[in-house]
């Protein structure tokens, strides 16, 4: 990509560098207003019930291998009272976010404090042998999402900072999938395709909707495939628009579900920014007076932005 | 939402050049450090680390590895119990992650015997617990029979 010259795209829809443009295609405040509330909130959820590995590992804290990051940031070992003290913080600013979020009042400032601390969380988290691969996108939108100034719940304006943002945790959910690709040609080579690798998620983790896949395998052997082509496939879904978009990642959701139903493996986090990130969720929101969904709508400057919906994605009837 | 009413445009509220230029550097960043990962890094580098959950081959023919783990219960026996974080504070993918460790220094099996007097103190206290590496053995993708070798173990003194 190209900066070289970014004030020539600083008029929302103008012309200018593509790129540019389709990096800052503006989306309406509501939309980033709407994913503060569901991340913020989704955090006590994730922290005490799906992802409570961190207070688990308080009472096996000898067995810490500290990931590279907590080195270089020099980040204390845990302790049972340090893992107390980030879980409880976070929870607490976390629920103040989320009640805050609506009016759009000290979103920079408390979400700027709970992407330290839940990124802190997930070192610890992940300090213990095992790395989890669902919440990149999750931590690309608690990054991203204090860059945008006040966004109110009930405000259609168009924001290039929001497109900034939504685009970002866009890329993060579908380099999930994409380079996940690639990670199995490194680790299982070309072969992984033909491999027994589903046999073995199975073997390990399965449910009553998948044990019966154990006698007929190549049900097992073809998946990978399928699951292999979408993931390569992957990027197209960014570039898709309206109804398109919307059956793409229905499509995608109705994977995670699969493999949930099937080896009880759920990517919560990453699922969330996938529908947060990609629909038009401020229709969720009645506007102000004086505002409709048509304003979404118009945000999609024409060009290689439109291309993407201009991040209003499923505004127009064409879909 | 009211068709009907012609709604007034918003103008969209645009980014300077050169907070724009500053989003894209930071992204031009990240993706960087991404695509490093999946080609170069491993794990140990999260957040930059590949995506590699379920990325090795398992032979169609071959085996397929598990970490059990054993407790060696009050009145002598050994009995197999979930390798789970909530009952022993790490889970089996995390033991399976440090199978190094635990072979060089059997007696890190203690901490998950301890971790355990910790989260079920109600539960009957373990008198130690062993670790074993249980293969499931596969012939053309079908399951044949299991096979389980010791991996570490630690008795409370």
């Amino acid at each position: 990509m190209s900066a070289s010259n970014p004030a020539s795209a600083a008029a929302p829809g103008g012309r200018g560098n593509p790129v540019v443009r389709w990096f800052f295609s503006p989306v309406p405040a509501a939309r980033v207003a709407v994913f503060r509330i569901a991340a913020y909130l989704f955090i006590p959820i994730d922290v005490l019930l799906l992802h409570a590995l961190g207070s688990d590992h308080a009472s096996a804290t000898a067995l810490y291998k500290p990931l590279v990051v907590a080195e270089l940031l020099h980040l204390p070992r845990p302790t049972p009272v340090l893992i107390e003290a980030v879980k409880w913080s976070l929870l607490a600013l976390a629920v103040a976010a989320a009640a805050l979020a609506a009016s759009g009042r000290w979103q920079r400032v408390l979400g700027t404090a709970i992407f330290v601390l839940y990124f802190e969380w997930t070192v610890i988290a992940f300090s213990f042998g095992k790395v989890d691969h669902d919440r990149i996108a999750f931590l690309v939108a608690l990054a991203v999402l204090p860059t945008v100034a006040a966004a109110r719940l009930r405000d259609r304006t168009p924001l290039e900072a929001g497109g900034w943002a939504l685009r970002c945790v866009q890329i993060a959910v579908v380099a999930t999938y994409f380079l996940a690709a690639f990670a199995k040609i490194r680790f299982g080579g070309i072969e992984w395709v033909n491999s027994a690798t589903l046999v073995r998620a199975v073997m390990r983790r399965h449910t009553i909707f998948s044990e019966w896949t154990l006698s007929v395998p190549w049900v097992l052997h073809l998946s990978q495939w399928g699951i292999m082509i979408m993931e390569l496939a992957s990027p197209v879904v960014l570039f898709l628009r309206g109804r398109r978009r919307i059956q793409a990642v229905l499509l995608l959701a109705g994977f995670h579900v699969m493999v949930f139903a099937t080896i009880t493996i759920m990517f919560w986090p990453h699922v969330l920014c996938l529908l947060l990130a990609f629909l038009p969720t401020e229709r969720l929101v009645r506007p102000r007076p004086g505002e409709d969904a048509a304003d979404a709508v118009r945000l999609a400057p024409a060009g290689p932005g439109a291309l993407v919906g201009g991040q209003g994605a499923g505004g127009g009837p064409a879909g | 939402m009211t068709p009907d009413a012609p709604a007034p445009a918003s103008p969209a509220r645009a980014l300077p050049g050169r907070a724009k230029a500053v989003r894209l550097a930071l992204t031009a960043v990240c993706a960087g450090g991404l695509v490093a990962g999946t080609f170069w890094w491993d794990d140990h580098m999260f957040p930059f680390g590949p995506f590699r959950m379920y990325s090795t081959s398992t032979p169609a023919t071959g085996n397929i590895h598990m970490v059990q783990l054993d407790a060696l219960m009050p009145d002598g026996t050994w009995r197999r119990v979930p390798l789970d974080a909530p009952l022993v504070g790490v889970n089996r993918a995390e033991v399976e992650g440090q199978i190094p460790r635990f072979k060089a220094n059997p007696g890190l099996v203690s901490h998950l015997v301890l971790a355990h007097d910790r989260l079920r103190p109600h539960e009957p206290r373990w008198a130690g617990a062993r670790l074993r590496m249980q293969y499931l053995k596969l012939r053309d993708r079908r399951f044949v029979g299991t096979e389980e070798h010791p991996i570490a173990e630690w008795r409370r003194p």
